[in-house]
């Protein structure tokens, strides 16, 4: 269990910050991912990698946080999640110009194009690995991808100077 | 493009806090060894409370509502009083939904309160000056609805605050009438609960073992409520004081609350309570340690000014 953890958890931060960026909450649902993982071990049937395994487990607890928030995203006593003082890697983001605009952008487009571009070009991962995690055919990633990077450019002006 | 490259992995490159990532693997091996033992303990102290408050709430409301059968047969519908009053102020009401107030229903001695005070003599004020004197409060009502008010002056000299008449009985009398005198006097004594005891007991060590399971669930030495943030903490304590003053002066000042006033009371600042450590408190250990301190605490206290 704790190789698992030590050899996954960075990869799973990192995937899970850039789908809600919000270290705590990324922090959290880090915690709650390797807590299901544990806890179905046995059900896991290894017909994908264990890394692919978890960033599914992520994904479907990001998407439960997105539709509560939505969900109740009318109530007036909402509070925005403990965000105090930057931590180390909201910190490093913040320190360069380009990287924190990139985030920003990122942060703006609609959440599957932001998903494709993380697995695509943050970690770059294959198409094939990108279609499993999402559960899409290939030739949707592809276009989502090309989408996701025409909708960046419209926001961040370095997409354009970096093509 | 090689720029762009750059940026996407400097993306990629993002760090990771190790104290986070070992705390995360802390937590998530002991949740995974006592998963669930948390939940079951904050479930069963808050259904201890709620049950305790509906038995409290459905006995007082059936003391009001349902007549107790006895032999004996009263006019009287029940007594309602107040202990430790002053002469000046009578601020009895006829209900023990309310704070200070205590009900006799029992017909026995509701059967000899009546013919006590339908066989009292009047008699001329009482002798050291009564108006130092702490005074019982007494409301007789009876089932046609009619109500006689009293100051009672331990443990013999009746006030009858409409008449502003003193009314005494002798011991002769007493005998003669076939009153129980002791009955009457010890209904109205204040007398400790043993099940109100044994409930503080209980929250106590309830309390005591959740502070434990906790501790060692998260690695914690001391469990500290709002420890990073002054302002918060002094929200927290000013919180406290606010409860401590309200119970204080209910007892003290024999303020006449509705039960329902108090437990909004309590319920607000306990919210408030845990909203202050939601926002600056220091995570999730000192959270659920708030919620279930502020339950059990606020339980005693409500217990303390419940009619005994």
């Amino acid at each position: 269990m704790e190789e698992l953890y030590r050899t996954y958890n960075r990869t799973i931060f990192k995937y899970i910050f850039y789908l809600v960026q919000n270290e705590q909450l990324a922090e959290d649902f880090v915690q709650e991912t390797f807590l299901k993982a544990f806890k179905n071990r046995n059900s896991f049937r290894n017909e994908s990698s264990d890394i692919t395994w978890l960033r599914k487990i992520a994904r479907n607890i990001v998407y439960d946080y997105f539709r509560r928030k939505k969900l109740i995203s009318f109530l007036p006593f909402q509070t925005k999640h403990d965000q105090k003082s930057p931590d180390i890697a909201m910190k490093y983001i913040l320190e360069n110009e380009e990287r924190k605009e990139l985030f920003y952008a990122l942060s703006k487009i609609k959440s599957a194009y932001r998903e494709v571009l993380i697995l695509r070009k943050i970690e770059q991962l294959s198409i094939e690995e990108t279609a499993e995690i999402l559960g899409w055919k290939i030739d949707k990633v592809k276009n989502t991808q090309r989408a996701a990077i025409k909708s960046l450019k419209q926001i961040w002006k370095g997409a354009e100077e970096n093509e | 493009m090689n720029e762009e490259k750059n940026i996407w992995e400097q993306l990629n490159e993002l760090p990771r806090d190790e104290g986070k990532e070992q705390s995360s693997w802390n937590l998530i091996e002991s949740k995974t060894k006592n998963s669930g033992k948390l939940t079951w303990l904050l479930s069963g102290l808050v259904t201890v409370f709620v049950t305790f408050l509906i038995v409290i709430l459905i006995n007082i409301s059936n003391k009001e509502l349902l007549p107790i059968q006895s032999t004996e047969h009263s006019n009287l519908q029940a007594i309602y009083f107040m202990r430790n009053t002053s002469f000046s102020d009578f601020k009895l009401v006829h209900s023990s939904l309310y704070s200070n107030v205590n009900a006799i229903n029992d017909e026995y001695v509701l059967a000899n309160y009546e013919k006590y005070i339908n066989h009292m003599d009047p008699v001329s004020p009482p002798d050291p000056i009564y108006s130092t004197e702490k005074f019982y409060d007494l409301s007789f009502v009876y089932k046609d609805g009619s109500i006689r008010s009293f100051k009672l002056l331990p443990l013999d000299y009746f006030y009858d605050i409409e008449t502003k008449q003193w009314y005494y009985m002798e011991y002769e009398k007493i005998q003669s009438l076939n009153i129980n005198h002791y009955a009457l006097y010890d209904s109205i004594l204040f007398k400790g609960s043993f099940w109100h005891t044994i409930l503080i007991i209980l929250i106590a060590v309830g309390l005591n073992i959740s502070e434990h399971i906790i501790k060692r669930k998260y690695n914690m030495k001391k469990i500290k409520f709002v420890e990073n943030n002054l302002f918060a903490k002094i929200c927290y304590y000013c919180l406290l004081v606010l409860i401590v003053a309200m119970i204080f002066s209910i007892v003290y000042f024999k303020w006449v609350i509705h039960f329902a006033w108090i437990l909004l009371y309590l319920i607000t600042i306990a919210v408030a309570c845990i909203l202050v450590e939601k926002k600056y408190g220091s995570g999730k250990p000192s959270l659920y340690y708030m919620i279930i301190s502020i339950i059990a605490k606020e339980t005693v206290l409500f217990i303390f000014i419940l009619p005994i």
